[in-house]
């Protein structure tokens, strides 16, 4: 479902362009789950910013069904947002005015596809059940991860889009959250592209890719 | 729309959670909407006033036949008329005073007045007709009916009067009385006379012969040639509208403050929506959806606080309109659906205007940006550069305004230029007087005091923006105020020449009291006085005929004179002009004075140009011999009683019950000066207690600003102040020193306030009352004033800065703590 061909980004700076993606093939498959590792800096979260259409390549494509979403505007990258992506930030982003149960539900609301059943079983196994009224400052970290979590899979996307979600937890947690993830796109049925340094964690998913300045290794 | 309305709901929840922030940007529109909507509620009645009045007997739309020497005429000259064929209709106009207040009498022709026009109706049938002959019926407007009907006093005065019975016809301008022409010619003892001959349609005096005219002494007079109040008071409307127009501005400095700190606060909730798939456009839209709804509810409320406010200033603003410009307006306002869209319009597109740069930031965010909130502080300091260079250009235009254009609008342009290039300046200039205050400072604390203040600046400009305009503009209306007020007193002194001033004594009368006069010492005099009303180039121009004596030598205060005018004028080749005549006339000593009657034949040269402060109409004071050989038909009965040597208080009681007894005089027949000077100030004061009421609301919604501004910003302080807090420093002291900031800051708003507030003192009395009342004061300076003002900026600050620093004294350790918590 998700295919990236020759993929090149490069950032202007002071010192002329600085290349961060240096022609990146990348394949992922519906069900499928893929770690993306490397050090900083290597091009891991400009790569993922590519594929959600939060940012735009100098050359390549990147094909989401079949579909060349570097050729689209951004109303049609909204909507591929909406419709078919799910994003995981190591900031929760989560919405601070609303509860829990409507941070949960919330994405699926914008996108038309809220099922309250589907919701409430994400509410439970995320261990949500109890805290549906409570506010995002009201929880711990690993809590509002997992909101975040259950408002990207509440719209039940294709594909997900998760760059360092566990960045912000200790490594029980981290693991906690990793597991009830897998276990849920698992049940969705969706692909998983996840940003990482841990390889502990990039152990559990299907596939490892490593880049390494601005290529895959 | 259902994911519109999600990330609408989403971003109204933001609001929720800080009400502060919410009540500073309501603050704002109703502040931009109250004062300019009010200020157009007057302005709507007044206008609306103008109209009614204007109308009335077709005023407006219908010419008319005039007497060419400006006075009433025999009624006579009707008969004449239409026997010629020419359908015209007589009029008899005057003024009678009625329990302090002016009645415009209106006597008419039920039979030939023009019914088409002017929504005057005598009555439908035969019978109302009849019943408006006899026994009479007054036909006046429902306000003017309960002032006339509010006590026994008017009603006496009516029936001394002779006024026929009261009749409402809501159509009616205020203080104007309509009634048959015999019972308007009794009460105004003008028996047998007529003013004007209306036409009854706008051809009627199409074919008038010029030869009959001129046998009849008469004129045809078109309706644009008529003295229009709209063009008389526009200065003051306009005076009106930049106050309002001031505090609109203001509001609007509020709006931009809290929607921009929101916009800066919503980064991440904005880059989450847009994560979440809602496009740059509908985002957009879903901010300007929620703007608009803001706008409409605290626009609605602010036109319902501009119609209280209204209603309130309207009896001060007709006060003053009366006393100016002998203008009439109702106090009843009564305001249209316009004035409610317009009102409504404003604050919608206002609201646009100031959110206008956080829209389009939001509208170009890339969705990657740092959603940092703090980083809007931070980039506002590369505004402040970009501002002072935009204030430089408004300097440019202020300087360059009042050369290439003239007229009041180009003096507010000037004036408005100004005030927004220094308040467009204020920021940078704090930041460089801070910065060197930093520089200065020995000590840990104050280091951080001053760089902190520094930092703090952007947050606080708009509200220190606000305070700024405030203050200014209370120093320089203050000061032309003051200016006018000292001028005014003393030229009152030189003005009222005579001790006692007498209305309705007849020729007998005159001559006994002036020998009476003599006979109890040699210096006292009777000095005659006699007045016209006349219209020089389209101007109303009042023109006196005096008897030369040496009161008027020792007193009358000239602005240029010849060397021997006195002499000129005395034999009649000279004549004294008002400085507003001479501006508007272009007139300079010398130059022969055009458009008087009948003075071809001899030429009549201008000896002197006198201050004639505050009277909206031209002045002439010319010979009285002179002046009764061009209006033979003038009323004589006004004198002026000078008396040398001067009696004490009980003596001049005693003198004006001894005349007051002996010629059967009325108390209103005969006035001292004191009481006139009394009079006099009263009306001043009258007329500048609507400004100094807006003086002290732009002070105040300058204050409302401020501690808005410091409530919503105290918030995003607590990570600048948890540090030093956790280093020791007491919340106590913490709060002492937040509001040492804020003085501090009002401190150097006031002191660059100042020279921007003289400026403008000097703009209004230099350009903008020359341009709206033809006259220009002497500027004086109050530094008493200036350090009230001072004081009051920093009792303003204290104020507004006075809750958020007990809310940081009173806060809970933990929520300092959460400070740290939110950093890991």
């Amino acid at each position: 479902m998700l295919s990236v061909r020759n993929l090149r980004k490069t950032f202007p700076t002071p010192q002329g362009p600085l290349i961060v993606l240096d022609g990146v093939n990348l394949d992922l498959q519906r069900g499928d789950s893929m770690a993306l590792m490397g050090e900083s800096g290597s091009g891991k979260s400009t790569l993922l910013h590519l594929i959600a259409g939060l940012d735009s390549a100098d050359s390549g494509t990147i094909l989401i069904d079949d579909q060349d979403i570097s050729r689209f505007n951004d109303g049609e990258r909204s909507r591929l947002r909406k419709k078919k992506l799910g994003l995981v930030f190591q900031q929760f982003n989560l919405i601070p005015s609303m509860t829990v149960a409507d941070n949960l539900a919330f994405q699926a609301r914008l996108s038309n596809r809220h099922d309250p059943d589907w919701s409430a079983f994400l509410a439970e196994s995320l261990g949500l059940s109890g805290l549906l009224d409570r506010y995002p400052e009201q929880l711990s970290g690993g809590q509002q991860q997992r909101v975040a979590i259950g408002r990207t899979l509440g719209a039940r996307p294709d594909l997900v889009l998760a760059d360092e979600p566990t960045g912000n937890l200790d490594e029980t947690t981290a693991h906690e959250v990793l597991e009830l993830t897998l276990h849920l796109i698992a049940k969705t049925g969706c692909g998983l592209l996840m940003v990482t340094h841990s390889s502990n964690l990039a152990r559990n998913l299907n596939h490892q890719v490593t880049l390494h300045r601005g290529r895959v290794t | 729309m259902t994911d519109a309305f999600w990330c609408l709901r989403a971003l109204l929840g933001y609001w929720r959670r800080r009400p502060l922030q919410f009540l500073t940007l309501f603050a704002g529109l109703i502040t931009a909407t109250a004062l300019w909507s009010g200020v157009q509620a007057i302005n709507s009645q007044a206008r609306q006033s103008y109209d009614k009045a204007a109308a009335l007997m077709g005023g407006d739309a219908l010419p008319f036949l005039a007497a060419i020497k400006g006075t009433d005429f025999p009624d006579s000259r009707f008969g004449e008329f239409r026997r010629a064929g020419v359908s015209v209709s007589p009029v008899l106009e005057g003024k009678i005073e009625v329990a302090g207040r002016t009645l415009r009498i209106i006597g008419i022709d039920p039979v030939s007045y023009p019914r088409d026009q002017g929504g005057l109706t005598v009555g439908e049938t035969t019978e109302d007709l009849i019943r408006f002959l006899d026994p009479g019926r007054t036909l006046l407007s429902p306000a003017t009916s309960t002032l006339l009907t509010s006590g026994p006093a008017p009603m006496r005065m009516l029936a001394e009067h002779g006024i026929p019975p009261l009749t409402i016809q809501p159509s009616m301008p205020d203080d104007v009385l309509v009634m048959d022409m015999f019972p308007a010619q009794a009460v105004l003892e003008r028996m047998g006379f007529v003013s004007k001959l209306v036409a009854t349609n706008p051809t009627a005096l199409a074919h008038v012969s010029p030869t009959m005219l001129r046998e009849a002494g008469l004129k045809i007079v078109q309706p644009e040639e008529t003295i229009s109040m709209d063009g008389l008071t526009d200065s003051f409307h306009l005076n009106l509208t930049a106050f309002g127009m001031l505090s609109f501005i203001v509001g609007l400095f509020m709006v931009h403050s809290a929607t921009g700190l929101a916009f800066e606060q919503r980064r991440p909730l904005i880059r989450t929506l847009r994560a979440c798939g809602i496009s740059a456009r509908k985002l957009t839209l879903v901010l300007i959806a929620e703007l608009m709804g803001m706008a409409l509810l605290g626009g609605a409320i602010g036109m319902v606080m501009g119609y209280l406010i209204a209603a309130a200033l309207l009896p001060d603003v007709a006060a003053s309109l009366r006393g100016l410009y002998g203008a009439s307006i109702g106090t009843d306002l009564s305001l249209g659906p316009g004035w409610w869209l317009l009102g409504l319009g404003m604050s919608l597109a206002g609201a646009l205007l100031a959110t206008a740069n956080s829209l389009h930031k939001a509208w170009r965010l890339p969705v990657l940006a740092s959603a940092a909130p703090m980083t809007w502080y931070r980039q506002q300091k590369y505004w402040l550069r970009g501002q002072a260079m935009a204030s430089v250009f408004l300097f440019g235009i202020a300087a360059l305004v009042p050369l290439l254009f003239n007229g009041l609008v180009s003096g507010f342009v000037m004036i408005g230029a100004l005030l927004l290039g220094a308040a467009l300046l204020l920021p940078f200039v704090l930041s460089i007087l801070v910065g060197i205050a930093g520089k200065l400072a020995r000590h840990p604390l104050p280091e951080w005091f001053w760089a902190d203040s520094r930092q703090q600046i952007s947050g606080l400009s708009m509200a220190l923006m606000a305070l700024m305009l405030a203050l200014s503009v209370n120093i320089g209306v203050g000061t032309m105020v003051e200016s006018f007020r000292l001028t005014f007193t003393d030229w009152l002194e030189s003005r009222l020449v005579s001790d006692l001033y007498i209305n309705g004594l007849n020729p007998d009368q005159a001559n006994e009291l002036s020998r009476n006069l003599g006979q109890t010492s040699a210096g006292n005099a009777l000095l005659p006085i006699r007045k016209v009303d006349q219209v020089m180039a389209g101007w109303p121009v009042e023109i006196y005929g005096f008897q030369d004596h040496k009161a008027y030598h020792d007193h009358w205060a000239f602005l240029q004179a010849t060397p021997d005018h006195w002499k000129q004028v005395a034999a009649g080749t000279g004549v004294l002009v008002s400085e507003q005549l001479a501006r508007r006339m272009n007139l300079s000593l010398n130059d022969p004075l055009p458009g008087l009657p009948g003075a071809s034949s001899r030429t009549v040269t201008i000896s002197g140009i006198f201050p004639d402060y505050g009277n909206p109409k031209g002045m002439i004071m010319m010979a009285i011999d002179r002046f009764d050989a061009l209006w033979p038909d003038a009323p004589a009965d006004r004198f002026g009683l000078y008396l040398d040597p001067k009696p004490d208080r009980q003596g001049y009681t005693r003198l004006i019950s001894d005349i007051t007894d002996r010629y059967a005089l009325t108390p209103d027949q005969i006035t001292d000066q004191a009481a006139l000077k009394a009079y006099s100030l009263r009306i001043f004061d009258k007329t500048f207690a609507v400004t100094v009421a807006l003086n002290s609301l732009t002070l105040m919604v300058a204050g409302t600003a401020l501690l808005t501004g410091l409530l919503s910003l105290s918030a995003a302080r607590l990570p600048f102040l948890a540090p030093l807090w956790a280093m020791g420093v007491t919340r106590k002291h913490l709060a002492f020193l937040e509001l040492a900031k804020s003085l501090s800051l009002a401190a150097f708003t006031a002191l660059f306030a100042a020279p921007f507030g003289l400026l403008l003192a000097w703009c209004l009395v230099a350009i903008v009352n020359v341009e709206a009342f033809g006259w220009r004061l002497p500027l004086h300076w109050f530094p008493g004033q200036w350090l009230t003002l001072f004081l009051l900026a920093l009792l303003t600050a204290l104020i507004a800065s006075l809750y958020p620093a007990l809310r940081l004294y009173r806060i809970r350790p933990e929520k300092l703590l959460k400070v740290f918590a939110d950093e890991r």
